[in-house]
């Protein structure tokens, strides 16, 4: 082997190398231009939650009210998911909520889950109505999807069916004996149970109990950099009543192995929810 | 894989002037965390590189046994961290995961005898590689920074070589030994350990098994963490000398794990068992030229399970996850000199697989019933990665200057029998699980004489690594120090580290050694985590905030910088002093703004700092050799500067600053017994590394133990 040679081919294949490092650190610095999408028109919004009773910030854990088939009742817990919410252009087209979360959390006793700013930047202009799924679709709806409380706490047993309660309503009402009783106004997906007892091992069949609310009078127009504020409340005392009365002395206080009484909740939540003026907050973007 | 020792004879060991001389030295040189490092290398200038540079251009520590054994060592990785830009990742009371030049995870190969590799099975990493190993069973360790070593399989930010004690052959039939006790005062550590080896020219063995068992320390602070651990281990070994230039020998090693706990994690390990067998041939002397052929093959399983019943989160929800990994493999390797060239060529194989599943249980108390749901998923689903790499290096010396080049190439190839798949909107995010890879790697060195003693040294290479198991299909784990659940991509691209050093070191027999190096990395498909939203993948692990996926972000780059300084080995005292530091950054980061607990904006950060990079950090080490070595006190103070550069986009938090101190004493009357003593921690300060990860469900961190009494006996025979 001559040594010289080998050395100066050596220098050679250095010499090479360093030239193809130099280019191809070069390569990989040159950036692509992209199109800037902040340049894009949009508004966003943000839903406020409110919980009501015959028009008024709920009370709770006071024997205050009484609702259509007569149960004087207090409240003490309100806690509920709404989804797939969807806003309607003018020219049908359709925009639904979910460039971060598509499910959302209300829970009256923790105030971050009242107030949902959306991450969507929506694009500007004349929107006819918003709709939204309460509860959660049967799709969506998984068990284990959700790990940490409060959502976790919402967990609806996978031999009832699986996937997270609707909604949560807890509290008390006056028996006909005068006696105070817990309620658990729970919605969630229902059961089929053959013969007259609500045992597990009796369940023929699940029921999904989601609903589509559709709000009237939910109509905006959006600009561009428009921040607009929706307040949406929830009128507990329409659960109990049209199109069917819901009596607690004949459902009992706890209705999640009861189809029956989730069938009236469901029929009854259709107007349960009703939307407040638009705030339109300062630009902040 | 390699009987690179030469044949040892038990009687020369203690008769020989010279060599007893030199194991007297090394006994003295070795005792506490302390002062270790400096008298190793110090001993160790006159035989091989230690610390520093080697003669191929790159920067090299090396660590021998005796340094290891006089130190309170729990596991390697804690060892580690005593070296200039070397740190760890601690998560509990052991298996801290080494960061090198803020290269961390996979970015950081560790290997066993030159080329066996262990999958740790934990998706947590609560049993990085280096956990598999104990540190009683270790002969060496060598730690290359750089991507400049190529033919123990890709490297891509550093390589972590750890030899174990293998058998050899022996001049004259013997049978030697070595039993060790240690004891931790704080949360009352014990190990106990037990070594023997013998043989004859032909035959020749060793054995050695131990356990340890360490209660919950308490902090500086006074709080007292739960992080207790048992390890059982033990290793065996067989080897025969066939003929006068060949050998085989064949290794087995066991390691167990036993409810250990990481209170920075959400689990705890229930169980780790790993076995790994090797074989090993080597050829030497074939020919004039042909001067070494070696063959290697192995195989390594580890079994891991881990849970939460110890956590407050059980109550609510069990998770119990379970784990199996495999790794094996070989390689095939031949030297040839050629008058002052020199060339390494060969071609490795290695077929990773891993399965694992977590069982989720939710117990709920409904209107009077009880109702229990289960939910099985898969961690991983029979997934797997086989590499093969051919690779050759090239040494040559030239007028003052020595010069190597390595060359190598992979084809990496990945599957997975998952069916989860994750397409959403047109959005493809856990789609197709094959992929394939064809990779190249190189690396140049030079280390030149300027002057008598002075070198100056250079290297250049580029590392690439194909993404790991974990990258590429983890589902719903939090791998990372934000608590996120991460998901894996199957289409991620290999990483590449494009990475240069310079350096210079001056050696002088009376002022010591000098060395002052730096380095800068330019990492491209840099592989890192973006939040999905919730409407995408929403978390399984309680505690995390969402969920983040792996993807290849745009380059980043690393630079830094090491100095130490070495007192003379002539001298009856010794100094050691070292500072070393790294700084990394992204320069296009997205920061995600979050507001009651959701994410309602994002934010481009420009230039942010890399999370997990230790801060600036100094150590002095000194000493003094009293009546011939048999007494040595030293004293080891450890300067650690506040981090506040710390990522934006990942949250990271500042870590304040903290200077440590420690000090110890060996007695070595004998030269078959040691007993070495000393204070860690010494002032019980309150003090946190920057990489210590938070408690879980917290942002507070894991302080790392307060004072800690400890004393280590060894007795050979």
């Amino acid at each position: 082997m001559n040594f010289e040679s080998s050395t100066l081919s050596l220098l050679r294949i250095h010499r090479c190398l360093l030239a193809l490092l130099v280019v191809t650190i070069f390569i990989a610095s040159c950036k692509k231009s992209e199109e800037d999408p902040a340049n894009q028109p949009y508004g966003r919004i943000t839903f406020r939650f409110d919980q009501m009773i015959d028009g008024k910030p709920v009370v709770k854990n006071q024997l205050l009210y009484t609702n259509a088939a007569g149960n004087q009742y207090l409240v003490t817990d309100v806690m509920y998911f709404i989804s797939d919410i969807t806003l309607y252009r003018n020219d049908s087209g359709s925009r639904m909520i979910k460039d971060w979360q598509d499910i959302f959390y209300i829970d009256d006793a923790i105030p971050s889950t009242l107030v949902h700013p959306f991450l969507d930047k929506i694009e500007p202009g004349i929107y006819d109505s918003i709709s939204f799924i309460f509860g959660i679709t049967e799709e969506k709806n998984k068990s284990f999807m959700f790990v940490n409380p409060p959502e976790v706490n919402m967990a609806w047993p996978s031999v009832l069916g699986g996937g997270y309660h609707y909604m949560m309503i807890n509290g008390k009402w006056m028996d006909t004996t005068g006696l105070l009783m817990p309620f658990n106004l729970h919605l969630g997906i229902g059961q089929l149970y053959h013969g007259t007892g609500y045992n597990t091992d009796s369940i023929y069949a699940f029921v999904q109990n989601f609903f589509k609310v559709s709000l009237h009078g939910s109509s905006f127009t959006l600009n561009d950099r428009d921040s607009l504020v929706f307040r949406l409340a929830m009128n507990i005392e329409r659960w109990f009543e049209g199109p069917h009365l819901f009596d607690f002395n004949q459902w009992g206080g706890d209705i999640m192995q009861k189809q029956p009484a989730m069938q009236v909740v469901k029929e009854n939540g259709a107007d349960v929810f009703t939307i407040q003026p638009v705030t339109r907050l300062p630009a902040k973007y | 894989m390699v009987v690179s020792k030469p044949f040892r004879s038990a009687s020369s060991e203690v008769k020989g002037p010279v060599i007893f001389l030199g194991f007297l030295l090394l006994f003295q040189l070795t005792a506490f965390d302390v002062f270790a490092q400096m008298n190793q290398d110090t001993l160790m200038l006159q035989e091989v590189e230690i610390i520093g540079v080697n003669k191929k251009g790159f920067r090299e520590i090396l660590i021998r046994a005796p340094r290891i054994e006089y130190a309170p060592v729990r596991d390697i990785g804690d060892f580690l961290r005593q070296e200039p830009n070397v740190a760890g990742i601690r998560k509990g009371g052991v298996s801290i995961d080494p960061v090198v030049r803020g290269f961390k995870y996979n970015q950081v190969s560790v290997l066993l005898n030159n080329g066996v590799k262990i999958e740790g099975g934990c998706p947590n990493r609560m049993d990085p590689v280096a956990s598999h190993v104990e540190c009683e069973n270790i002969d060496q360790i060598e730690v290359i920074k750089g991507p400049y070593i190529l033919k123990y399989g890709p490297v891509m930010g550093a390589l972590i070589n750890l030899q174990t004690a293998r058998p050899h052959p022996w001049e004259t039939p013997s049978i030697h030994g070595k039993v060790l006790y240690g004891f931790e005062s704080n949360w009352n550590g014990q190990r106990e350990h037990i070594y023997l080896e013998g043989g004859n020219k032909r035959v020749f063995f060793n054995a050695g098994g131990g356990f340890k068992g360490y209660g919950s320390y308490t902090a500086g602070n006074k709080e007292l963490y739960n992080s207790s651990f048992q390890k059982l281990y033990g290793s065996a070994g067989l080897g025969f000398a066939i003929g006068a230039k060949n050998s085989l020998i064949v290794n087995y090693l066991y390691d167990q794990g036993k409810n250990v706990r990481f209170p920075a994690l959400p689990m705890d390990e229930r169980l780790d068992q790993t076995h790994v067998a090797s074989v090993n041939f080597t050829s030497e002397n074939i020919s004039k030229t042909w001067e070494r052929l070696q063959f290697q093959t192995y195989f390594s399983l580890v079994h891991h399970v881990m849970d939460n019943l110890n956590r407050a989160s059980a109550n609510t929800m069990q998770a119990v996850t379970t784990v199996d990994a495999r790794n094996v493999g070989g390689k095939l390797v031949t030297v040839h000199k050629a008058g002052d060239h020199s060339i390494l060529a060969g071609i490795d194989y290695e077929d990773v697989w891993k399965n694992g599943e977590k069982v989720m249980t939710m117990k709920m108390i409904m209107e009077g019933d009880t109702f229990i749901s289960v939910k099985h998923t898969n961690v991983w689903n029979d997934a797997g990665y086989r590499n093969a790499g051919l690779f050759g290096e090239y040494m040559v010396p030239l007028k003052n200057t020595e010069l190597t080049a390595a060359l190598r190439f992979d084809y990496n190839q990945a599957h997975s029998q998952d069916t989860f798949r994750l397409v959403k909107d047109g959005n493809s995010y856990f789609d197709k699980t094959a992929s394939a890879f064809f990779n190249v790697s190189f690396g140049l060195g030079a280390r030149i004489r300027l002057l008598h003693g002075f070198y100056l040294n250079g290297a250049l290479g580029l590392g690439t690594r194909s993404p790991s198991l974990l990258e590429r299909f983890i589902k719903l784990m939090p791998v990372q120090f934000d608590s996120y659940d991460y998901l894996g991509n199957p289409q991620l691209k290999p990483e590449h580290n494009w990475q240069a050093d310079l350096s210079a070191d001056w050696r002088h027999p009376e002022i010591g050694v000098f060395s002052v190096g730096g380095f800068f990395s330019l990492i491209t498909n840099y592989i890192t985590g973006k939040v999905l939203p919730p409407s995408v993948i929403k978390p399984s692990t309680q505690g995390a905030p969402g969920v983040k996926q792996f993807y290849n972000a745009d380059a980043v780059y690393l630079t830094g910088f090491e100095v130490t300084w070495q007192s003379p080995a002539s001298k009856q005292w010794f100094c050691t002093l070292n500072a070393a530091a790294t700084w990394g950054i992204q320069p296009d980061a997205v920061r995600y703004v979050v507001s009651g607990g959701q994410v309602t904006d994002q934010e481009s950060v420009k230039n942010d700092p890399l999370p997990e990079i230790p801060p600036l950090e100094g150590s002095v080490r000194g000493g003094y050799r009293f009546f011939k070595n048999k007494l040595i006190p030293s004293v080891t103070v450890r300067l650690v500067n506040a981090q506040m550069k710390v990522s934006e986009s990942y949250g990271e938090q500042t870590t304040p600053g903290f200077v440590t101190a420690a000090i110890a004493l060996r007695y070595s009357p004998w030269k078959f017994i040691s007993v070495t003593g000393g204070i860690e921690n010494l002032f019980d300060t309150p003090y946190y590394e920057h990489l210590n990860r938070r408690m879980i469900g917290s942002t507070n961190p894991l302080y790392e133990p307060g004072r800690v009494f400890y004393v280590n006996a060894i007795f050979r025979f």
